[in-house]
């Protein structure tokens, strides 16, 4: 609930610097349905009525709305069973196709609804955490990434995370410890003047592969 | 291969070879530039990387794995391993451009990147940098990381294109500059070079002469200034070439002795009268004239004086024709004794006046030779029409001369031209036909002048008179028989003319008792009527007591050309007894047969056959033979010209009668 308190106080500035993402639904449909079946455009009509329903509506509805559908929408599974690499970074009409994904497919599916809701995008950042399994004292972790919802930049983040669908402040998830982060505006070794996002060639793949399904990044 | 070409080509090639050796050469330094950078780039990240992993905070697998997962997917690289001592793989990232669904996607904003031959051509070292990472005082694994070069790939493709953009920019300035200097260049030389070299030809006039324009390319004055020089001394040359040539061709033309144009230049001149290059039609006379005795006058005076004498008869008929400035006749010597004139563009009778006048310059400047008699002139006159030809002229105008020559009279032999010209001189033959149709139907037009002749012969001195028709124009000029009774044959007037001479004649008669000779023309005979008109005309009864006194002449070349007309009227006079005579005869040898059959008074020989005699055996023969014939015959031989004492010997040695002078 406290969290709750914080998100409603910056929503306020919701909206400011936002440029939203911007797709062809219908492209997006017809590419769904000639890939993944008439499931995939089912997942695909919830996430598309999950964001008009959520559109002007405050910052403090679409954290946890958005964060809820997503882990609800996915199950939780491995690159390497779904796409049969080791690190597969899937589009959101991917992830949705699927029905499944890991860690950042989550975190990817969330990044682009905020954004297309109209959150600014140097306030979102990947995060990647190592994340304790178990209880306080536990030494099993894994390698995990979360999404981070900076309001300013020095200001703590709240996380959306796949494993829960409470969205908390980054003090009171003491089972994670985050490694790094960056965002679309991109950062590889900071000081680098030219490295944008387009540069990270993994970021481009994703961008490249959601143009192609209708996306307009 | 032009100079100029040969310079620009190996500018061009060098220029190419430099802008290719650039072009390599700054790709080859923008590659190594990459090579080295992507090395470092490899060095300080997997540095970094492996600083991070060897520290006591970061011993935790899943932490080195996010730190290496992080930095894969953040960064660019196409590897990153982690490999235990041992050498098993504990972790492993690698980027395969040909991943099964991210290739197709990948391949579109990948469109900028090299091209797969210039990857290959110009391959970049895949910078590969080892690490070994430590916990604490024990090594635990060994990094390795590859940087991904297909942005260093495709920067280098970038600029490659970019220069060789430049480059190809470049070459086409150059080209373009090649291209412009060219025309220029030959523009330059155009105006320059070969307006000056091609002013060398040309005569030098007023404006043109002064300088050479000045030169727009500074290369070019030295090569100027010498063709200026070039010129002028051309030209110099040239004006003496042109002052040789023109003194040489007056000496070609000219007769050296007279300064008369020479048979070259009159036979030219009579070409190109007769091509009708002038304009006019190609209708005119050419008179001949022959100083008989030039071989005597030689003898007799110095050649000196000879040549004097003749130069000064060469001037006398020059002012002749000057006066008739507007018929453009020339004067011109053909050989030593013969000169001729050239009247082009003088129509029929017009010619006659002018033919009349020079025969008297020439006759009023005779010198007597050292045998007393005159200094001898023969002339001999022909007209000419389109269709004559230059030998056809000199041919008739050499028979004329003949003519002139064995009838011994200084009268003008006019040979007219015959049938056989295609082209007849229309505008003239309608002159003289309404000046002759005038003389006849006048009563006073035509009269006969008789010339009174003296013959020696053994018997004595025996006196004639020979008998030529004269006419008086409208203008009140008179012209011999010779000069249009050759006309009057063409015409077919001859007889009208040969009846009203016969009639004068017989009208002479009556004041003078002596025996007159009145020629009639050959062609006369041929025309049907006139035998039957002059038996007419001698039977009138007033005359009839002084036929015997009256004596036809017919040329003996009417015994080949009309046998029969001259039979008949040699019969047709014996019976009216009228005489009828034969001159030139040694002319016509073969007539000697003939002489029996016909009633005849006298037959005449020329001076020159009976001068051959005294020398030639077979000449003295066919004289004698002649002589004998005639004698036999009862016919007089008669010789019309003086001849030299030993002939005139052997002349009335054989009966024959000789001129007395």
């Amino acid at each position: 609930m406290y969290g709750s308190a914080i998100v409603g106080g910056w929503a306020l500035q919701k909206g400011f610097e936002a440029v939203a993402l911007d797709f062809d639904s219908e492209r997006l449909q017809s590419t769904m349905q000639s890939r993944y079946g008439s499931a995939g455009v089912q997942r695909l009509g919830q996430w598309l009525a999950m964001l008009q329903a959520q559109k002007d509506r405050p910052l403090q509805q679409q954290l946890p709305t958005v964060n809820t559908f997503w882990n609800r929408a996915v199950l939780q599974s491995e690159d390497s069973t779904l796409w049969s690499q080791p690190d597969y970074w899937a589009t959101p009409l991917e992830t949705l196709g699927k029905g499944a994904g890991d860690c950042e497919d989550y975190v990817i599916g969330k990044y682009f609804s905020l954004q297309r809701l109209g959150v600014a995008v140097e306030k979102l950042r990947l995060i990647y955490v190592r994340a304790r399994l178990g209880g306080v004292g536990s030494t099993q972790s894994i390698a995990h990434m979360v999404l981070g919802y900076y309001e300013t930049p020095a200001a703590e983040p709240l996380v959306l995370d796949s494993l829960l669908d409470n969205i908390m402040p980054a003090s009171q998830r003491k089972d994670l410890t985050p490694v790094f982060s960056f965002n679309a505006q991109g950062v590889y070794v900071a000081g680098a003047q030219t490295t944008s996002v387009d540069r990270i060639t993994r970021w481009r793949d994703l961008l490249a592969r959601m143009k192609q399904e209708g996306f307009l990044p | 291969m032009s100079l100029l070409k040969q310079l620009l080509i190996s500018v061009t090639v060098a220029i190419v070879a430099i802008l290719i050796g650039t072009l390599a050469f700054s790709i080859g330094a923008a590659r190594q530039y990459l090579d080295g950078q992507l090395q470092s780039e490899s060095e300080n990240a997997a540095s970094s990387l492996a600083l991070s992993l060897s520290q006591p905070a970061n011993q935790d697998p899943v932490t080195q794995e996010l730190l290496m997962m992080a930095l894969f997917d953040g960064g660019q690289f196409k590897l990153i391993r982690l490999a235990s001592p041992q050498g098993e793989t504990l972790f492993e990232r690698r980027r395969d451009n040909g991943t099964s669904e991210s290739s197709a996607a990948a391949a579109k904003p990948r469109q900028s990147a090299a091209p797969r031959w210039f990857v290959e051509m110009l391959p970049l070292r895949s910078p590969k940098a080892e690490r070994v990472i430590s916990d604490g005082w024990k090594q635990v694994g060994q990094l390795t990381l590859v940087v991904d070069d297909s942005y260093a790939s495709q920067a280098l493709w970038g600029s490659s294109v970019r220069l060789a953009g430049v480059v190809v920019l470049a070459g086409l300035a150059w080209a373009f500059f090649v291209v412009l200097l060219f025309r220029w260049f030959r523009k330059v030389l155009q105006q320059e070079i070969s307006a000056q070299v091609q002013a060398i030809g040309r005569q030098p006039d007023g404006a043109e002469s002064a300088q050479p324009a000045k030169a727009a390319v500074a290369e070019l004055v030295p090569v100027l200034s010498a063709i200026a020089d070039t010129r002028e001394r051309v030209q110099a040359t040239a004006l003496e070439q042109m002052a040789r040539i023109e003194s040489l061709e007056i000496e070609v033309n000219r007769d050296p002795v007279t300064q008369l144009p020479n048979r070259k230049y009159f036979v030219n001149e009579l070409r190109r009268a007769l091509s009708g290059a002038d304009g006019l039609a190609a209708h005119g006379h050419v008179m001949l004239f022959r100083q008989r005795d030039l071989l005597a006058l030689n003898a007799q005076m110095s050649r000196a004086s000879a040549d004097a004498w003749l130069a000064a008869m060469g001037e006398q008929v020059n002012q002749v024709l000057k006066s008739h400035a507007d018929c453009k006749a020339q004067l011109a010597r053909l050989n030593g004794s013969d000169f001729v004139v050239l009247m082009p563009a003088l129509a029929g009778p017009q010619a006659m006046s002018l033919v009349q006048q020079i025969r008297q310059v020439l006759l009023s400047m005779r010198v007597t030779l050292s045998s007393g008699q005159w200094c001898r002139w023969s002339f001999a006159l022909t007209d000419y029409s389109a269709s004559s030809s230059v030998t056809g002229v000199l041919a008739r105008l050499d028979y004329g001369l003949m003519r002139a020559e064995s009838s011994g009279q200084a009268e003008v032999e006019y040979v007219a031209y015959g049938d056989d010209e295609v082209v007849s001189d229309l505008a003239g033959e309608t002159l003289w036909r309404q000046m002759l149709i005038a003389a006849l139907e006048a009563q006073d037009a035509l009269s006969l002048s008789v010339q009174p002749l003296q013959f020696k012969g053994s018997n004595g001195m025996q006196e004639r008179g020979e008998a030529s028709l004269s006419l008086r124009t409208a203008s009140g000029e008179t012209l011999m028989g010779s000069l249009f009774l050759p006309v009057a044959v063409r015409l077919g007037l001859s007889a009208e003319f040969d009846l009203r001479a016969v009639a004068l004649g017989a009208a002479w008669l009556e004041q003078n008792d002596c025996e007159l000779v009145i020629r009639i023309s050959l062609p006369s005979l041929a025309q049907p009527d006139f035998l039957g008109r002059l038996r007419e005309e001698l039977s009138a009864q007033k005359w009839e007591h002084r036929l015997s006194l009256l004596c036809l002449e017919l040329d003996a070349h009417g015994l080949t050309a009309y046998p029969d007309e001259v039979a008949e009227f040699c019969r047709a006079m014996a019976l009216a007894g009228v005489g009828v005579g034969l001159r030139r005869l040694d002319q016509q040898p073969m007539g000697l047969t003939k002489l029996h059959t016909l009633p005849l008074r006298y037959v005449k020989l020329g001076s020159e056959f009976s001068e051959q005699a005294a020398q030639s055996p077979g000449a003295l023969h066919l004289l004698q033979a002649i002589a004998e014939t005639a004698t036999a015959l009862g016919i007089q031989v008669m010789v019309s010209d003086s001849v030299n004492a030993e002939t005139a010997q052997l002349l009335h040695r054989q009966n024959a009668l000789t001129l007395a002078v």
